[in-house]
């Protein structure tokens, strides 16, 4: 376990005619790592090591590493859940390779890495590649529940962190990656998706791709039981608005005609990103993360019954449809 | 044992006797010769200077006369021109000993007042208060005529309770004016002022003010039997007649309401509250005292009532951060951290670097140096005061937290506990949230957010329990009266205030009769 502390320096107070000493070399965290058997006795004895006591309330992130993650995470998150110190609204991330080295990141806009992870989430609402909303107290319901789930993938490259995609957990044990599409994906039929914007290519003409900025995206899955046998509708209803032309000139195209090909197109584009993730899911980690099991438990009650015990088997198997319907709503006035 | 004391009391004040130069006079009675009756009135007064005393012949006769009065505070035209004029010019040429008084009294005095008087203690209170005491020749009786002049400021603008709009006119130090005051704002018949002398010594008149038939009797006859039956040797303000007829006198929440207010006490009034005023007292008391009372102004009357209700609520929580914000500032840095935003928790944690106390003495140090402050320029003569403003901003705001004493936010943090605590309209109470302020530190640092709650909850119980005249203190809010809420932490538009307070159980209860907003009754 590797904690990283805020370290606080004496705030400066400027007086007029002094110089900002900006280029102070002195770091403003501290890492302590420490290994041990429990995180009880870790903590203990970390605090052997500093002046001061650990305080959790204030605990920001845990970053786990993919390596932990696999074996499961049922047990590395048992003394976060039981000790009181701890907030349910802690941030969970999985990190490929060494957990410290993400905190060892020095970010550019805030002072401590840990506070930087912890906003970064927030982007969702913006940016459809992002998970919202992945603390701590959801992981653990979704542990407790037995629910596949998905957690955000964070990466660091040199001095930069990045959250990319997201790692999927079947029961407690992580099983494998999303990529950034995928994960968008899973936000749409997953019915977490926000905002955020998808580009094709512009048909019927030989160049030029155009970019639409989703604003609100609505999905429904409906069971369907035919012969003892269920299969899933997924419907999308997606509304945005026509963002952005590239390498085209639209100037007085931007008729219905047009609109109504371009809203197509959207459609069969985002028909794809959910399929490839849904087939992905089925085929190679064989993970609900859509809560298709949720769906039929609600709707089918009498057949969740049936098939509740051996879903995991079945859901490999299942027929999904998605179709999804866009509407452009405003297409923006270019003069 | 408390038994005890108070017969020792009474035994030590039988022994000093104040009575002696009042109460034996009463035996004295005037004899027929004028210079003995001068002469002993002068040396009841200690032959002081002001004491004047003139012989003269009252018309052609030789029949002497002698008036007294104290020049200092009569009206010597008055005594010239009403009483020696007539007296020796238009009293009919006579070569009789006896001289008809009745005549005299009925026909000759043009003063406001005579009346007759036989025994010394009358007369030298008369003489005291402003009167003219006139003996003649050969007679046991004399006569008292008014010739009071009171000389002081007539005119005073409001200094402690100042408003933007509305009246500028504050009671002053004399009697008459201030009831000059009340009466040119009610002229209902039914105003009522029932006046006595209080005071051993001084015997200054008390007034109490309140209108017959909405006040409630109960009320008004507690007042008047509380403040009539003083035997105190002097009060020199209304304030401490008003801190002796109180129920609980000991605590630090102010139960009287003090206002130097003509038009607050007369809204007073028209709720049904009953006021006490006193000559030589700029100030009037008004009873009985509510908490909800002592957070309204003068000017929230005068604004929209959705602008004066958001700033009475702004002061509610003024009163509340004067009161526990040092006090919550120790509990979250030390003992709830958790409660606070990571970024907040982090700066605040920043600041403190370097400060060698732990938050508690650093609150107490700053809380001491704000009470020292405020005292230090309300004692100070106004010219030297603004060294004080400088010395303390200075002290305060800058050397303080360069020197690493205390933390910046805690600078802040005193600086908007000191803020709100002048935000309350009433004085006293503000006094009194600087005295919570302390033991809710206290309890801050040793029980954290669980000790202030605790500490709220015993404040807020003490303040229930206390009363006012058979008033709770909090009321309408406990007791809960929703329908009396117009006028507490909300001031509802004057259209809806159509009855007056119930917890003031008046006699009327109907204030106004409005059918249609905005526009006149028909009848």
């Amino acid at each position: 376990m590797t904690i990283q502390l805020p370290v606080l320096r004496k705030t400066e107070i400027t007086i007029t005619g002094g110089g900002g000493n900006s280029g102070d070399a002195d770091s403003k965290t501290w890492e302590i790592t420490q290994i041990g058997n429990s995180f009880m006795d870790m903590s203990m004895e970390m605090m052997s090591r500093t002046s001061l006591s650990l305080y959790y309330e204030h605990l920001q992130v845990i970053v786990i590493s993919e390596e932990v993650a696999k074996i499961g995470l049922e047990d590395v998150t048992d003394f976060f859940t039981r000790e009181p110190e701890m907030r349910r609204r802690v941030k969970v991330f999985i990190c490929p390779g060494q957990a410290k080295s993400i905190l060892d990141v020095q970010p550019r806009i805030e002072d401590y890495s840990a506070i930087y992870l912890a906003m970064l989430p927030m982007n969702a609402t913006r940016n459809s590649r992002v998970i919202y909303k992945t603390d701590l107290g959801e992981v653990i319901s979704n542990i407790h529940e037995g629910n596949d789930f998905v957690l955000p993938r964070i990466i660091s490259i040199k001095d930069e962190i990045k959250a990319s995609g997201g790692a999927v957990f079947k029961k407690d044990k992580m099983v494998g990656w999303l990529n950034e599409i995928e994960l968008e994906g899973y936000k749409f039929v997953r019915n977490t998706y926000q905002n955020g914007v998808i580009t094709v290519k512009i048909p019927n003409k030989e160049r030029g791709i155009a970019s639409m900025e989703i604003s609100n995206a609505k999905s429904k899955i409906t069971p369907i039981i035919e012969d003892g046998n269920v299969r899933f509708d997924v419907e999308i209803k997606v509304k945005g608005n026509y963002a952005e032309n590239v390498d085209i000139h639209t100037h007085g195209e931007l008729n219905d005609s047009f609109l109504n090909s371009l809203e197509t197109e959207f459609a069969k584009e985002i028909e794809k990103i959910c399929m490839q993730t849904i087939e992905r899911m089925q085929k190679e980690y064989g993970a609900d993360i859509f809560r298709f099991g949720n769906v039929l438990r609600y709707k089918e009650p009498a057949y969740w019954k049936n098939v509740s015990n051996r879903w995991d088997s079945i859901f490999p198997n299942v027929d999904i449809q998605v179709k999804a319907d866009v509407s452009i709503i405003l297409s923006g006035i270019v003069k | 044992m408390i038994n005890n004391i108070k017969k020792i009391i009474d035994k030590k004040n039988k022994k000093t006797g104040y009575a002696e130069n009042t109460e034996h006079l009463k035996k004295f009675v005037l004899s027929e010769d004028i210079n003995d009756n001068v002469s002993r009135l002068k040396e009841i007064m200690n032959n002081s200077f002001d004491v004047k005393s003139r012989e003269f012949n009252v018309g052609g006769s030789n029949v002497r006369a002698a008036i007294v009065y104290i020049d200092s505070v009569s009206n010597e035209d008055i005594i010239m021109d009403h009483i020696i004029k007539p007296l020796i010019i238009s009293y009919p040429a006579t070569t009789s000993k006896k001289l008809d008084i009745q005549y005299i009294k009925d026909s000759l005095l043009t003063g406001q007042s005579v009346k007759e008087a036989e025994t010394f203690d009358e007369i030298v209170l008369s003489i005291m208060s402003g009167n003219s005491f006139i003996c003649i020749q050969g007679y046991t009786k004399g006569l008292i005529i008014e010739s009071k002049e009171y000389r002081g400021k007539t005119f005073a603008t409001p200094t402690m309770e100042p408003s933007v709009k509305g009246p500028q006119e504050a009671f002053v130090e004399m009697l008459k004016i201030n009831i000059g005051m009340i009466r040119k704002r009610i002229r209902d018949p039914n105003l009522t002022l029932d006046m006595s002398y209080v005071g051993r010594r001084i015997k200054s008149e008390i007034v109490i003010v309140y209108i017959k038939g909405i006040a409630n009797d109960d009320i008004v006859n507690e007042v008047k039997r509380k403040v009539f039956s003083l035997d105190i040797d002097g009060p020199t303000s209304v304030v401490q007649v008003g801190k002796l007829i109180v129920e609980k006198p000991n605590s630090i929440f102010p139960l009287i309401q003090l206002t130097e207010r003509p038009d607050k006490l007369v809204s007073s009034l028209t709720e049904g509250r009953v006021a006490v005023i006193m000559n030589g007292s700029p100030d009037a008391i008004i009873l009985p005292v509510t908490l909800p009372m002592l957070m309204q102004s003068a000017d929230d009357y005068f604004e929209n009532w959705i602008v004066s209700s958001v700033i009475r609520m702004s002061r509610y929580l003024a009163l509340f951060l004067s009161t526990i914000l040092p006090a919550l500032y120790i509990a979250v840095t030390t003992f709830n951290p958790g409660m606070l935003p990571t970024n907040l928790a982090l700066s605040i944690a920043a600041t403190r670097v370097g400060v060698p106390f732990p938050a508690f003495f650093e609150a107490l140090l700053m809380v001491i140096t704000l009470d020292l402050l405020q005292e230090a320029s309300i004692r100070l003569p106004k010219i030297v005061g603004q060294t004080v403003s400088i010395v303390g901003g200075l002290v305060i705001g800058q050397a303080a937290v360069q020197a690493a004493v205390v933390s910046p936010i805690m600078v802040i943090i005193i600086s908007v506990t000191a803020v709100s605590s002048y935000t309350i309209p009433n004085y006293s109470l503000g006094l009194a949230t600087r005295i919570v302020r302390i033991p809710f530190m206290l309890l801050a640092v040793t029980f954290g957010n669980f000790g202030i709650t605790m500490g709220m909850l015993l404040m807020l119980t003490y303040l229930a329990s206390l009363k006012s005249f058979g008033v709770r203190y909090l009321s309408p809010i406990s007791p809960y009266r929703i329908r009396d809420w117009k006028d507490t932490i909300i001031r509802a538009p004057s259209w809806a205030m159509t009855k007056r307070h119930e917890f003031l159980s008046p006699e009327d209860t109907r204030r106004q009769i409005i059918k249609k907003r905005g526009e006149p009754n028909e009848n």
